[in-house]
């Protein structure tokens, strides 16, 4: 194993967090030249396993070695010290700074006593630019750029340290089909250089196009490295999600859903284009998608966070153009987001504080809280959700991630919201607590509101929803009823 | 084609545009514009003396924008510099009548005057200063103390300690060095200014052609990016700090020689006047955009306005709400541009 020893790799590797394991055995290796893909469901751990490779996380266990020699970053600056450089997802740019001093950042060209050296840098990032083919000016401000020529500015930014290793961390997610195909082009060409890929994308057909070899993670562990002629599309889909989950587990109880209360024609905005569904009466509705399909955004609009450009917005029967999220909440929309401490709680504030929050307006006379009617509606709630607390007092930062995740529920149900938008309600909790909000938000749909879900595992959706949207790049790719709910289906349509 | 052709024309579209870009600027427009309509009014605006007056005003309180801006380009703020300054000069008095006793002379004579060398009382104010910023840029990177908190209560702690070490009474500052300061004039140009002009020279220098001042600008338009690239934020936010408690101290000797006295309560709410000169002046509140350069012009445009104001006989309390609504539609006018850009 003198002369062939691989570029990079890795052996034995796990990572264990407080409860999850999140790679468990992981052995992975790359060659000079080749590309190497890393595919996987969310969760499935490649960002753990890129953060372990770039050295922004430490292994639990096992080794990484470069060149045959074993190596521990600490950072990812060592990591690029030892020429192994990251693309990441999001752009990690200064946009107030030129093309060039954003390639050169922390290793700018200098002159005696400090002082820039502009011509060369300009001159030196000419020539990365033209190593990629691409005619953008060294000169220009790094905002003013498209998208798509940031992400190229980030690669030339991993070139400037003149890496044996690049790892691009879905850097399509953003791009459309011209972008990608150009992207894949300088991946082919950086190839043909000899330098090592790591390439993790969700657009599976750009991974079977680019790949030598393709790594499929699920759950943390590897279930296949396969050159890529031996692979397809439906084989990949199958391998990501392993087996065939079984819908209709425990929490799921068949309602008879009532009339539309939200109507989504056609919307869209700069992110997404043309979303149509429509929400019943007592229904959950899940949306599914892998990052970067823009689910986000579109509850976002939903609930008056972002704007609606065209299309039309119907709730209980009227059209409406939220200006702000009070206005959707005026009109019964609740959004429950993911980040349940930045945008759901008052960390610092009770119980009875947090659950009242929405409903201030509703129970004060003559601007003085009515205290009993607040009592009132804590006990409500603390006892439709069974949240464990000592006490109506006791401070929210005490209570446990699920008991806290249903304090955020209480909060719109005291509100009296009719559509709630949960945004993965159960990330951060444990297992435990996981059923109990399912429970919790099925409770909901039968007291006749209607739930919009997203959840990162598909699975979980699976378990609770009446129907699945998926979608894709801003756009609708599909729709299952809960009778033709099935994994692998679903899957297929994220890569449409 | 070659390669030496191509670098020259690069340089020359690169030096054109910014003269270029300072002709087409709206401040200096708006500053002749001030003068023309301060000439159409008043007799006195041109003189030689008002226009001296003017530019000795501007010196101080451009010294605390330069200051301002060197800490708002890595995006934080410094509330701290108007105290810092008052509080430098006094240190600087106090320490020195100190070392004179040490040394057995009496430099704090009759009705608290200060008859000491001027020169070591403005090199331990300027220590002082220096002090004063990295103390701040410490807090606030190496502490995560957010800059906001950390140098209003730098302000407030400096401002009780100005009265503990001046005992409420003023000092008068005495010495001829102290007279060049703040009175002589050169061909029309006070000291003072001339003081503004070569440490904006400096600034200017050290933000625009050095690797390190770049850094300012990379911090303020995105810190995670600058620190994944390795570079070692935190030293450059302690001396963006220093680099402001330099440039109060400055200030603080320009107008304590022009006054000859130092005075606890001096000064105050000057550090949100330099707030508003340097965003008048296009530096943005949130970092990363800004030049010293704008921020001298609109100095000098605030002194302008400020003169040709008294001149017309407007109170200052007109003058602090004339202040303020200029300060409100600064920010107004950089947020809405800020979000057309993003757009």
């Amino acid at each position: 194993m003198t002369e062939t020893s691989p570029l990079l790799e890795v052996k034995n590797l796990s990572k264990r967090f407080p409860g999850v394991l999140a790679l468990n055995n992981v052995s992975f290796d790359l060659r000079a030249g080749e590309v190497h893909s890393l595919v996987g469901e969310n969760g499935a751990g490649k960002s753990t396993l890129l953060s372990c490779i770039n050295g922004l996380q430490k292994p639990s266990e096992g080794q990484i070695y470069l060149s045959g020699q074993k190596t521990e970053f600490n950072n990812p600056v060592d990591a690029i010290r030892e020429r192994l450089s990251m693309v990441h997802q999001e752009l990690v740019l200064c946009p107030n700074l030129t093309v060039a001093e954003n390639i050169f950042l922390g290793r700018e060209p200098k002159r005696r006593g400090g002082l820039k050296d502009v011509v060369r840098l300009e001159n030196d990032a000419r020539k990365l630019l033209d190593r990629l083919r691409v005619p953008i000016d060294p000169s220009r401000k790094l905002g003013l750029l498209s998208l798509n020529e940031q992400q190229i500015v980030e690669i030339c930014r991993a070139l400037a340290a003149d890496p044996k290793v690049i790892v691009f961390d879905e850097p399509s997610a953003s791009l459309n089909d011209d972008q990608v195909t150009h992207l894949l082009q300088i991946i082919h060409d950086l190839k043909a250089q000899g330098l090592g890929i790591i390439y993790v994308s969700h657009r599976l057909k750009e991974v079977l196009d680019i790949s030598d070899r393709i790594t499929v993670l699920r759950d943390g562990q590897i279930v296949a490295t396969e050159t890529a002629e031996n692979l397809n599309e439906r084989r990949l889909v199958s391998l990501m999600v392993g087996r065939e989950s079984k819908p209709g587990e425990s929490t799921y109880s068949h309602r008879d859903l009532g009339e539309v209360v939200l109507d989504a024609q056609q919307i869209g905005n700069q992110q997404f284009q043309d979303i149509s569904f429509s929400l019943h009466k007592g229904e959950i509705l899940g949306i599914a998608g892998l990052l970067g399909c823009q689910r986000e955004a579109v509850i976002r609009a939903l609930f008056g966070a972002q704007k609606i450009d065209s299309g039309k917005l119907v709730i209980h029967g009227r059209e409406q153009r939220f200006r702000s999220p009070h206005d959707a909440i005026e009109n019964g929309v609740a959004l429950m987001a993911a980040d349940r401490k930045q945008d759901g709680l008052v960390l610092s504030m009770t119980v009875e504080d947090n659950i009242s929050l929405p409903i201030l307006d509703r129970i004060r006379s003559f601007g003085f809280l009515r205290r009993r009617s607040l009592t009132e509606v804590t006990r409500e709630m603390i006892e439709l959700l069974a949240i464990k607390v000592s006490g109506f007092a006791q401070k929210i930062s005490q209570l446990s991630g699920g008991n806290q995740q249903k304090v955020v529920i209480g909060k719109w149900i005291a509100r009296k919201s009719d559509i709630i938008i949960a945004e993965d309600p159960t990330r951060g909790v444990d297992v435990g607590a996981k059923f109990e909000i399912w429970r919790a938000i099925q409770s909901l749909a039968d007291e006749g509101r209607s739930v919009i879900l997203l959840t990162t595992e598909l699975e979980e959706m699976m378990m609770v929803c009446d129907r699945i949207v998926v979608m894709a790049r801003g756009r609708i790719t599909g729709s299952f009823q809960r009778d033709e709910f099935s994994a692998e289906a679903i899957a297929h349509r994220f890569f449409v | 084609m070659s390669m030496a052709p191509l670098i020259q024309t690069d340089v020359g579209t690169v030096q054109r545009s910014s003269a270029h870009m300072l002709l087409r600027d709206p401040l200096l427009w708006l500053i002749i514009a001030v003068v023309v309509i301060g000439a159409l009014t008043s007799p006195y605006y041109l003189t030689p003396l008002n226009i001296a007056n003017t530019l000795r005003n501007t010196a101080a309180i451009g010294l605390l924008s330069l200051g301002m801006t060197s800490v708002l380009l890595t995006g934080r703020i410094d509330l701290s510099v108007a105290a810092t300054m008052v509080f430098s000069v006094i240190v600087g008095v106090v320490v020195t009548v100190e070392i004179g006793a040490l040394l057995g002379e009496r430099w704090l004579v009759r009705g608290n005057s200060f008859a000491g060398p001027p020169g070591l009382v403005i090199m331990i104010t300027i220590l002082t200063g220096i002090t004063v910023g990295v103390l701040n840029g410490i807090g606030v990177a190496y502490l995560k103390v957010a800059s906001f908190i950390m140098t209003l209560v730098t302000l407030t702690a400096l401002r009780g300690l100005n009265y503990i070490l001046t005992n409420g009474h003023p000092y008068y500052l005495r010495g001829s060095t102290f007279d060049w300061i703040g009175d002589s004039v050169y061909f029309g140009v006070p000291t003072g200014f001339l003081i503004f002009i070569s440490t904006l020279l400096v600034l200017l220098f050290f933000v625009t052609r050095t690797v390190a001042g770049g850094r300012f600008y990379a911090i303020g338009g995105n810190e995670v990016a600058t620190l994944y690239t390795g570079i070692k934020t935190n030293r450059y936010v302690v001396l963006a700090f220093g680099i402001s408690g330099a440039c109060s101290a400055l200030a603080g000797v320009v107008l304590t020689s022009r006054l000859k006295s130092v005075d606890a309560p001096l000064g105050s709410g000057y550090e949100l006047t330099a707030i508003a000169i340097a965003v008048i002046g296009g530096v943005s509140l949130a970092g990363g955009v800004g030049s010293p350069l704008r921020a001298m012009l609109a100095s000098v445009l605030f002194a302008a306005t400020l003169n040709l104001l008294g001149i017309w006989g407007v109170s200052t309390w007109y003058q602090n709400l004339t202040i303020g609504l200029a300060l409100i539609i600064a920010v107004g006018i950089s947020s809405i541009r800020r979000r057309i850009i993003e757009q």
